[in-house]
């Protein structure tokens, strides 16, 4: 009875964790009591309810509280990835690390030294304006660049891979600042070690 | 297949002959401006120059002549060009061969005109000096020697070289290194004969003057080293890899600095391996 | 002194008579390409060509892709006339010659199936010349359309010592694929297996091309690809992720590209031979990008950013000797690429920003001398014609992005796609 109770918990357990992109956590079904036999002592039935009820509240309690273990961890793995795909931008012709893409890439730090599983893509992208060849090596050099700051920053080089999309894949379609600085941009995709990602503490 | 191949070589030579007239023209019509200024300036001159004005005239006959004989000589080909297309009748080894004379005219008439031109520049020269009264004979005396010479033809020269005309620029350079051995661009003028001929596909010679670059000029490591990694690349070619060996590694240790320092590691490695 | 004079004078005049005839020669050259079996025209008119019905099966068809082609040739105005039957017996010249015509194309498809064309020279009165081209079948499709183009080529050869440039293609990115068109806009259609296919380029021999293709992962290799076959011949990469912008020397024995990690260098490798890729250039951590061979093989064009803005760059094929080619002041637009080398090595085309926005142009390599071609919207990637006359180009005149064709001796242009196009690469001739 006990193991079959602690496996449920497991198996509940295992399936909050690894599902972690399901939002609504099952319900874990109540411990089926044992069917009930004609019991010859009274009170050592009633003792035994007792305990059935009271197991299964405990099994409740951790369920629940494994629940929102799992509600949190989810929530963490989202914030890290959403920390590791957070773009970065570029000026005009450029390939120089700005400040504002110098914290989003510290962030990034953390993450990779926490996680030493992931390798990252490193895609440079370019807005529309120059000639779509140089634009390939201009978004190369781009990664690289993106790849250098990392490096500097104590992650090893073997951890990355870079690539270039030049103009092929703009994030946005207009020919104005507005969609050319958005287009103008570094994205991050985890390529290994994606699982069970930890915050940095 | 023949009369493909035919026009196939028919393009580039009408091209080549065409261009190396077109050279000539302007050379000519700026040869006329420096007469038409030596003219201008002979009327006001003594009869001190009436000699070296005499000798000019006789000199730009020369090039009237050789000119006519590359007028002469491009219509003839032009009608045997004709008549190759309409008979196939001229085969490709003449073919060539004439336009090998096409050049070698064009190109010694162009040396022809590097000559009057330098001449001119020389009598000009003079002529500024005689203006000067009293610093004349001094002058005169001291330099010995036309005072702008060495950079004007060395523009000359470079000029033919940077519009592709490699003969008449080889033919230039060699001129400049006759007067003038001993000036600072003397390194340059061997290294872009060697590679006029280089840009002209004639290897052998190309490997010659570069090994000349290369002992003369030692310490000029903008032209030893490329004139190196030249040579490393014929040997290379010539199936002679230690010898490529050889000079890819002299160039890292002699010009560290210099470019071909930083392709010569990659081109190591490329080389076959040691037997 | 004045006796001297008037003999340095009458020098002068022997030298410039002398000149005179040489530069006539030069002219003859180099409009006719050296043939004078042509008619004699005047310089930058276009000698009026007058297409007679074309007799036999298709003969309409005929009629009019020979008119368009030699039309698009820029070199000759072709006369318009009713359509009719085709004239027999001998031609009546001074009626021609009245409507303008100093030639007449009369051409006719044999019953056996051939293209069979006459073409008259008007005020010699006499026959040019005569082609004959067996038609392959079936009628109106690919192959036979081909042949009337080389028929077009082959009366601009007659007409005017050139051979046009109809029978040739040209290839293009639309829509994540590679395609290929006719020099007249006809017969579009897609590469198989060419998706993700960028910046094609053409092997001299026709049969080959060379592009880059993009994964979705964002690398890129070179792919050489068998047209008869079909099937990818090779790949390449030097080891990097990016692989980019092909070039096949003019022997077709090396295959430049750029490749690299941190900034890219030309690379070079035997495309049908052994080896691995070697480095040219020196770029240390700079962009350098779009190789093109001069017609020698001898030289490389291409596009470098070691002064820190795009310029074209010149180097021999080897790697050494880099030199700037676009020296010329542009103003405070700094940015020219996409360098392709003219077969008739008298320049190189790029494109450069003006105001912000490409046009096309062309340095001489005789003087550096550049001249503009376009003001009309956006437009890049120049490819020469094998005539080193014409030029491809992707423009957005008309309001997406569309190959064109330009004349550069008449600046004329025309429209040669219609569906969306980039990255065209005009091909040999076949």
């Amino acid at each position: 009875m006990l193991a079959s109770r602690h496996s449920i918990a497991a198996i509940a357990l295992t399936l909050f964790a690894v599902s972690a992109c399901k939002k609504k956590p099952e319900i874990v079904p109540p411990p089926t009591p044992a069917p009930v036999a004609p019991a010859p002592v009274a009170p050592r039935l009633n003792q035994d309810s007792i305990e059935a009820a009271r197991r299964a509240a405990d099994a409740a309690a951790r369920a629940a509280a494994d629940a929102a273990d799992a509600r949190r961890r989810s929530a963490e793995m989202e914030s890290v990835r959403s920390a590791i795909a957070a773009k970065v931008y570029f000026d005009y012709d450029k390939d120089d690390i700005r400040d504002d893409a110098k914290a989003t890439l510290d962030a990034k730090v953390g993450i990779l030294n926490a996680n030493t599983a992931v390798r990252l893509r490193i895609a440079g992208h370019t807005d529309s304006r120059g000639s779509d060849e140089y634009n390939l090596a201009l978004g190369q050099r781009r990664a690289a660049a993106v790849q250098r700051y990392l490096v500097g920053r104590g992650v090893s080089a073997s951890r990355f891979e870079t690539v270039s999309f030049g103009k092929e894949r703009p994030a946005s379609q207009g020919e104005n600042e507005s969609s050319w600085s958005q287009n103008r941009r570094g994205e991050f995709e985890i390529i290994a070690g994606g699982d069970n990602l930890r915050m940095p503490r | 297949m023949i009369r493909r191949c035919a026009r196939l070589v028919l393009v580039p030579a009408i091209v080549m002959a065409a261009g190396a007239c077109f050279a000539t023209r302007n050379d000519v019509r700026t040869l006329q401006g420096d007469i038409a200024v030596l003219r201008a300036e002979n009327l006001r001159a003594d009869s001190v120059h009436r000699a070296q004005f005499q000798q000019a005239a006789v000199q730009v006959g020369a090039v009237s002549d050789s000119l006519r004989s590359l007028n002469a000589f491009l219509a003839r080909f032009v009608s045997d060009v004709s008549r190759f297309q309409g008979d196939l009748s001229v085969t490709l080894h003449q073919f060539g061969q004439q336009l090998l004379t096409v050049q070698e005219l064009a190109g010694q008439t162009q040396k022809r005109i590097q000559d009057v031109k330098a001449q001119f520049e020389r009598q000009e020269a003079e002529l500024a000096t005689a203006a000067q009264p009293s610093a004349a004979p001094a002058a005169q005396g001291a330099a010995g020697g036309p005072p702008t010479g060495p950079a004007q033809l060395f523009e000359a020269a470079d000029a033919q070289f940077r519009k592709g005309s490699y003969a008449v620029a080889r033919s230039a350079f060699e001129g400049f290194l006759e007067q003038f051995s001993n000036n600072d661009r003397a390194a340059e003028a061997l290294y872009k004969i060697a590679r006029s001929y280089d840009l002209d596909g004639i290897a052998i010679s190309a490997d010659s003057v570069y090994a000349l670059v290369v002992e003369k000029y030692p310490t000029k490591a903008e032209f030893a080293a490329p004139s190196l990694y030249k040579r490393a690349l014929a040997a290379k070619a010539a199936n002679q890899p230690a010898k490529a060996r050889e000079y890819f590694q002299k160039i890292i240790d002699s010009y560290p600095r210099s470019l071909e320092a930083s392709l010569a590691p990659d081109a190591l490695k490329a080389l076959p391996k040691r037997p | 002194m004045m006796r001297r004079v008037l003999s340095l004078l009458s020098v002068c005049c022997g030298l410039f008579s002398v000149s005179c005839i040489l530069s006539s020669v030069c002219y003859s050259q180099d409009t006719t390409r050296g043939v004078r079996i042509g008619l004699t025209y005047a310089p930058g008119t276009r000698p009026g060509v007058l297409i007679v019905p074309v007799s036999g099966h298709n003969g309409d068809s005929v009629r009019v892709m020979l008119g368009r082609d030699l039309d698009f040739g820029d070199r000759l105005t072709v006369i318009p006339t009713d359509s009719g039957d085709a004239p027999s017996g001998p031609l009546n010249y001074p009626v021609f010659a009245a409507l303008g015509a100093a030639a007449i194309a009369q051409a006719s498809v044999t019953p056996a199936g051939s293209l069979h064309v006459v073409v008259h020279d008007v005020g010699g009165a006499r026959v040019l010349g005569v082609i004959d081209f067996p038609l392959p079948s079936p009628a109106l499709g690919g192959e036979w359309r081909f042949t009337v183009h080389r028929g077009s080529d082959e009366i601009e050869r007659l007409v005017t010592g050139s051979r046009g440039v109809a029978a040739t293609r040209a290839m293009y990115e639309h829509a994540g694929s590679l395609w290929i068109v006719d020099s007249d806009g006809a017969q579009a259609h897609p590469v198989g297996g060419t998706e993700g296919g960028l910046s094609p380029t053409w092997h001299p021999s026709g049969r080959y091309v060379a592009y880059q293709q993009l994964a979705n992962s964002g690398h890129h290799t070179i792919v050489v690809k068998d047209l008869t076959g079909g099937s990818v011949a090779r790949s390449f990469s030097s080891g990097h992720t990016l692989n980019m912008s092909p070039a096949f020397s003019p022997d077709g024995n090396t295959l430049a590209f750029a490749s690299g990690a941190d900034g890219t260098d030309i690379y070079s490798v035997a495309p049908f031979g052994g080896g691995s890729p070697t480095r040219l250039s020196s770029g240390q951590g700079t962009l350098n990008t779009n190789p093109t061979f001069s017609p020698d093989g001898r030289q490389i064009a291409f596009t470098s950013g070691r002064l820190g803005h795009p310029e074209v760059y010149i180097m021999d094929a080897d790697g050494t000797n880099p030199d700037l080619l676009t020296t010329t002041a542009f103003g405070d637009q700094l940015y020219r690429s996409d360098p392709d080398w003219s077969p008739d090595n008298r320049r190189v085309a790029f494109q450069s920003q003006v105001g912000g926005v490409f046009q096309i142009m062309a340095i001489s390599l005789r003087d550096r001398s550049v001249q503009a071609f376009t003001s009309e919207g956006r437009n890049t990637e120049p490819s020469w014609a094998p005539d080193g006359r014409h030029l491809l180009f992707t423009s957005t005149r008309s309001g997406t992005a569309q190959l064109w064709v330009l004349d550069t001796e008449s600046n004329r242009t025309r429209q040669l796609t219609h569906g969306g196009a980039r990255m065209g690469a005009w091909s040999p001739r076949f």
